[in-house]
């Protein structure tokens, strides 16, 4: 037999598909499509209160402006003013009450997008105001929740707290994240005969964009088709809040008969758009002389803005990732979803994962405190290990690469060298002070709600041996598209040019799951596999009838199909399939094995598997400034065999700066009547290519392929590596303990901005040279 | 956008004429300007092109060591120009601290002095703004501040200006050349920009038709070219403009300080000559606890403005770390420039 492989299949470094047409400008997203004779454009206008009765509503001036051709409130929807991914009653356009600033009240579609800005503006509009809860902590005291509480609970916290040698209380907080895609939320709707209708729309989840739109016109699910090819970034902030755009987009067209696009500027984007939940969290711990956790009762509260979202599921995660790496044998986490009238918080990058992992290293550094012991040595006594390895909600975490990654970070990033160096440099300069720490995580894989696993995909072989290959991920620049059309190729043993990549449409793949949860690749790719796996099969049959023999002997390698030594080329065994009126046509089905979680009693095991990473990360602040760099990172990442390491390589080093942004430097600020005062790139800051750290190594763990049988063994990639960029903040407070001490460095929360960090460095204290300090806050 | 007309001058004379009809602006670069119009933050009714008019783009060195600087000179070309690097590296530091290198391509020293503010507010056309709409209010006060003023501020407006050029070019004595419908006339930089008041809206003693041909910077500004620094805070390390920032000049003899020059930026609606803070360092040694004395001077009469007291004491501190690092000699950093400044591995390389 030929010995023949492909070059370009699984676990090789392919390069995106369109990452050419990226550069050249040739990769059309949807601004950039031809626009349809007659397109009108459609904008929204939005309510400057956070809470409020509307006690008149004029659009008159609005609708005599020039161009503009229709004008909508609530009341003109056809079917059911609602857009709760989840929940029911979660409106679209706010119907006599609002309950942020920046809500949608009105939308309009004009002739020019100019016009239609412009209108917008003549509305007026008479509140009546109503009392604004604005912070958690407000929602927390008025106990008004999206959800109700979450408790989630193992042995006896509050006993072996009150037995341990030692035990303290404390409290963290980190803020929310814009999500800052490149492009802002976008759709245009083409209405089309018979009362159906078509819609480009920017999103992670055309499923939901189809039930939405559906919904909101009172038309069957199947009158609708979604489709998107690709999205200028998303991270989660296209999964639910892109069926606002599109149902708004939808309703438009229907009404006017004529194709619409809506396309948001940043700021309206910033404002009627939900972003990461900001997170307070309080905790007692009880511990022992080496800084062994016995028991942690921890409170986790996430601003949930005004309407529940995916706010619940968010929670559940992020209870689900208090423990991190760590053994925590008695434990209770209560978590809270605190209904605020700001803009509902919708996923983000990690869902709630990364805020619950921020929180317990709170506690681990004031265990370290109490002890004087360094945090590094409470970190690595209280990971998991043989026979202390179930997670809270009681499931094995399964392999556990935790300690492999340690030790291999060690020497890559060549960690005792420049601990000893460091400790130099802070003993001589007089106004930096640096930090080192090293840094594991362990992220779970799967959507908690076990149904949502499932995926499906269609694959078509034709007569010259190429294929079509549709599945029902979406692709947001994340390599998913690339990655799948790899697996294809691998399965039927042709070099990937022959595999054609074809945009994610609801009439292709119904019933499909939002692509998050990072589980794009794992469960499309298993979906493209079995079709291929199908198709296969009955190629396989007709070259076994031809060659005379069995089919199971059959062996696709190389661009051609063997059997004993007789082969057949691809195209031409495609050729003869059809010859011989056997279809070359198949869809594939995946859904995820052995997961369940109770959602009751919060135990289960929701997730396939774990994917883990550890990391070395240095920071250096300035003292005088508050100025902060992150001058060195070295990443060791668990991809499992990865499908394709240069995507996953760009994955791991995107999520952490990403990440990096969330703890140093993106802050949102609203003010005291509610408004957000941060919705544009002027005051909101991302970090850009020199944020980045100068000295940044990442390295796939090698020869680690997943225990579980995923898609080629691979794991999954796009969150995990968010959570790593916790080191950051981790870096930077353990250098302000250089500093000041760390009682000062334990007042200290995120975002680490400069003025967050001159503020730990005077000791957090009411009237330090810098910034007051939030109102003192009583523990529980 | 709004309908205006568009014409493309094809010398000063012609510039300034059309200049001075209603509604007319100057269009440079456009990096400014054409944001601003996108935004219908500005509706001017006509733009008059100057990217062509003949020789405004040249460095002159003056023959008695100064320099004259076209207005047409854009951001990069100066301060990559290795002559001007040498003689001004205060200005070239600064220039390399703004905006990003495609803007500085397209960027010319005339608009980067006109540049407008930064205030969010001033931007955001849902907000009231006196420089937009006099009489309209100020949303900055009492809002989001935290970047605004703490010197020189009034009632109307708490905004600062954004030009880190103009913060060095005040320092060393830069003067504009304007060539109007009345003439020519040579104004000092510092007395070019106007304070808010009662009058937010007027910027700049500019009348209308009134062109800047060039900036001159004397000689005596090639003086401190041994010990000159612009440092500039900001919230991540680049694309950002500054929180504060300072322009320090150190001219030393012996162990003696015989001139000192001090500006900062992101601190007024100007860059703040800080004159009271130079003369305290007159004859003085090039020492912290002096420093630390000009830097209580500098600030004497600054008030927060709203949310933004931190920045009093940051900007002390700035202007102790710029001299500490202005009187070491930098002759040997000089070429090439870094891009940031207040950099933090300039810091730790130390
Ligand atoms: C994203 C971004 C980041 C930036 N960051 C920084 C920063 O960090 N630091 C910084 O200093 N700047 C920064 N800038 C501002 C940048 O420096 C200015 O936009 C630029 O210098 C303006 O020059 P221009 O030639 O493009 O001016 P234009 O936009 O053409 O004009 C600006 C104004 O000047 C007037 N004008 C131009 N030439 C003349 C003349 N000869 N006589 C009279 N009036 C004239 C115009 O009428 C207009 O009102 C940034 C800009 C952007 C867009
Ligand atoms: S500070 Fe000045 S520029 Fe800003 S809103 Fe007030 S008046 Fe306008």
């Amino acid at each position: 037999m030929n010995a023949r492989v492909i070059a370009s299949g699984v676990h090789q470094s392919a390069i995106h598909d369109s990452a050419a047409r990226h550069v050249q400008g040739s990769a059309l997203y949807i601004d950039d499509m031809k626009e349809p004779e007659g397109l009108l454009h459609g904008w929204v206008i939005l309510s400057d209160r956070a809470h409020a009765r509307i006690l008149m509503l004029d659009l008159s001036s609005v609708e005599a402006a020039e161009g503009v051709v229709c004008v909508m409130t609530a009341r003109d929807i056809p079917g059911l003013n609602d857009a709760g991914p989840i929940m029911k009653g979660e409106v679209l356009l706010a119907d006599q009450i609002v309950e942020h600033e920046g809500q949608a009240i009105a939308i309009i579609a004009a002739r020019s997008f100019a016009q239609a800005r412009d209108a917008a503006k003549l509305v007026r509009v008479t509140y009546e105001d109503l009392p604004a809860y604005l912070t958690i902590e407000a929602a927390l005291q008025a106990e008004r929740f999206v959800v109700a509480p979450l408790h989630m609970q193992r042995g006896d916290a509050a006993r072996a707290i009150a037995e341990a040698p030692h035990c303290l209380s404390g409290e963290t907080s980190a803020g929310g994240q814009d999500h800052f895609y490149l492009e802002t939320q976008i759709a245009v709707a083409t209405p089309q005969e018979n009362g159906e209708m078509h819609i480009f729309s920017s999103t992670q989840h055309p499923t939901e964009v189809q039930h939405i739109a559906a919904r909101l016109l009172a038309r069957p699910y199947a009158a609708i088709t979604v489709e998107v090819r690709r999205m200028g970034g998303a991270f989660g902030g296209k999964e639910s809040h892109a069926s606002l755009i599109a149902g708004m987009a939808a309703l438009l067209a229907a009404r006017c008969g004529e194709p619409v696009k809506l396309r948001l500027s940043r700021d309206v984007d910033m404002l009627l758009t939900g972003k990461r939940h900001d997170t307070l969290a309080r905790f007692s711990v009880g511990f022992d002389d080496a800084g062994r956790i016995l028991g942690l009762d921890m409170m986790i509260a996430l601003r949930a803005g005004h309407v529940a979202d995916l706010s619940g599921p968010v929670l559940t995660r992020a209870l689900c990732h208090v423990d991190n790496v760590y053994w925590l044998p008695n434990v209770k986490v209560s978590g809270y979803a605190c209904k605020t009238n700001t803009v509902s918080n919708t996923a983000f990058r990690g869902f709630g994962g990364p805020q619950g992992m921020f929180a317990i290293e709170a506690v681990i550094v004031r265990i370290a405190e109490r002890l004087g012991l360094s945090s590094e040595a409470v970190r690595q006594i209280n990971h998991y290990g043989p026979g202390q390895d179930t997670t809270p909600y009681g499931q094995s975490i399964g392999e556990n690469n935790t300690p492999r990654l340690l030790e291999e970070l060690k020497t890559a990033a060549d960690i005792a060298r420049r601990r000893g160096e460091i400790a130099q440099f802070n003993a001589s300069h007089p106004y930096i002070k640096k930090a080192l720490v090293t840094y594991a995580v362990k992220f779970g894989i799967s959507f908690n709600l076990p149904s949502l696993n499932q995926a499906g995909a269609l694959l078509h072989v034709y007569t010259d041996g190429s294929v079509h290959l549709n599945h029902g991920g979406t692709e947001m620049g994340q390599g998913l598209y690339v990655k799948v059309a790899q697996i294809v190729a691998s399965c039927f043993q042709i070099e990937r040019e022959h595999v054609h990549i074809s945009s994610t449409r609801t009439d292709k793949i119904p019933n499909t799951s939002a692509t998050a949860a990072s589980s794009g690749s794992d469960i499309n790719g298993m979906a493209a596999k079995a079709a291929a796996d199908i198709i296969k099969s009955r190629m396989a049959a007709i070259a076994a009838a031809k060659f005379g023999g069995a089919a199971d002997d059959v062996v696709f390698s190389g661009g051609y199909v063997y059997l004993g030594n007789r082969s057949i080329s691809f195209p031409d065994l495609a050729q003869l399939c059809w010859a011989e009126r056997v279809s070359l046509s198949a869809t594939g089905y995946y859904r995820t094995p052995d997961i369940h979680f109770d959602q009751a009693s919060m135990t289960g095991s929701p997730f396939y598997y774990f994917s883990y990473g550890a990391c070395a990360t240095e920071a250096a602040i300035d003292i005088l400034t508050g100025e902060n760099r992150i001058l060195r990172v070295d990443i060791i990442h668990d991809t499992g065999a990865s499908l394709n390491p240069a995507v996953d390589i760009g994955q791991i080093e995107g999520g952490f700066v990403q990440g990096q942004g969330w703890m140093t430097m993106e802050e949102l600020v609203w003010d005291q009547a509610g408004r957000l005062r941060t919705h544009a790139p002027s005051t909101y800051k991302i970090p850009t290519s020199r944020d980045v750290p100068p000295i940044f190594n990442t390295h796939l763990l090698a020869d680690a392929p997943n225990a579980k049988p995923t898609i080629f063994r691979s794991k999954a990639i796009g969150e995990p590596p968010f959570t790593l960029a916790i080191s950051c903040f981790l870096a930077i407070q353990e250098a302000v303990a250089a500093a000041a001490g760390w009682p000062a460095a334990l007042t200290l929360c995120a975002p680490a901005t400069p003025e967050a960090i001159l503020r730990a460095l005077g000791g957090g204290k009411e009237g330090s040279a810098f910034c007051e300090q939030k109102a003192a806050k009583k523990l529980f | 956008m709004n309908q205006f007309e568009y014409e493309l001058a094809p010398n000063v004379e012609n510039a300034v004429a059309s200049g001075r009809s209603n509604g007319a602006v100057f269009l440079a670069g456009g990096t400014n300007l054409i944001d601003l119009m996108k935004g219908n933050l500005v509706r001017p009714t006509r733009l008059v092109d100057i990217n062509r008019l003949p020789g405004l783009d040249r460095i002159e060195f003056l023959p008695d060591g100064g320099v004259r600087i076209g207005a047409l000179v854009r951001n990069s070309d100066l301060a990559h120009d290795p002559k001007f690097a040498r003689d001004f590296p205060a200005v070239a530091e600064a220039l390399l601290s703004g905006a990003s290198p495609q803007l500085r391509n397209a960027a010319t020293v005339a608009g980067n002095v006109m540049q407008r503010t930064r205030c969010p507010y001033f931007y955001d056309a849902a907000s009231a703004c006196n420089k937009r709409e006099p009489g309209a209010g100020c949303e900055a006060r009492g809002g989001h501040s935290r970047l605004q003023a703490i010197l020189g501020w009034s009632a109307h407006c708490i905004a600062t200006h954004p030009s880190d050029f103009s913060v060095p070019l005040v320092a060393f004595d830069a003067v504009v050349e304007i060539d109007g419908p009345q003439g020519r006339r040579d104004v000092a930089l510092e007395d070019f920009y106007l304070l808010p008041g009662n009058t937010p809206e007027r910027e700049t003693i500019l009348a209308p038709g009134e062109l800047i041909v060039a900036i001159r910077l004397p000689a005596q500004a090639a003086l401190f070219a041994g010990h000159a620094r612009y440092l500039k805070i900001r919230d991540r390390t680049s694309y950002a403009f500054a929180v504060v920032s300072a322009a320090a000049g150190l001219r030393i003899e012996g162990d003696r300080i015989v001139e000192a020059r001090l500006a900062l930026g992101g601190v007024a609606l100007k860059p703040w000559r800080a004159r009271a803070a130079e003369a305290c360092l007159m004859g003085r040694r090039a020492g912290r606890e002096e420093f630390a004395e000009a830097s209580m001077l500098a600030l004497q009469e600054a008030r927060p403005s709203g949310e933004n007291e931190f920045k009093i004491e940051l900007a002390r501190r700035l202007v102790v770390r710029a001299f500490e690092r202005t009187a070491i000699d930098n002759t040997a950093r000089l070429s090439p420039l870094p891009a940031s400044i207040v950099n933090l591995t300039e810091e730790i390389q130390r």
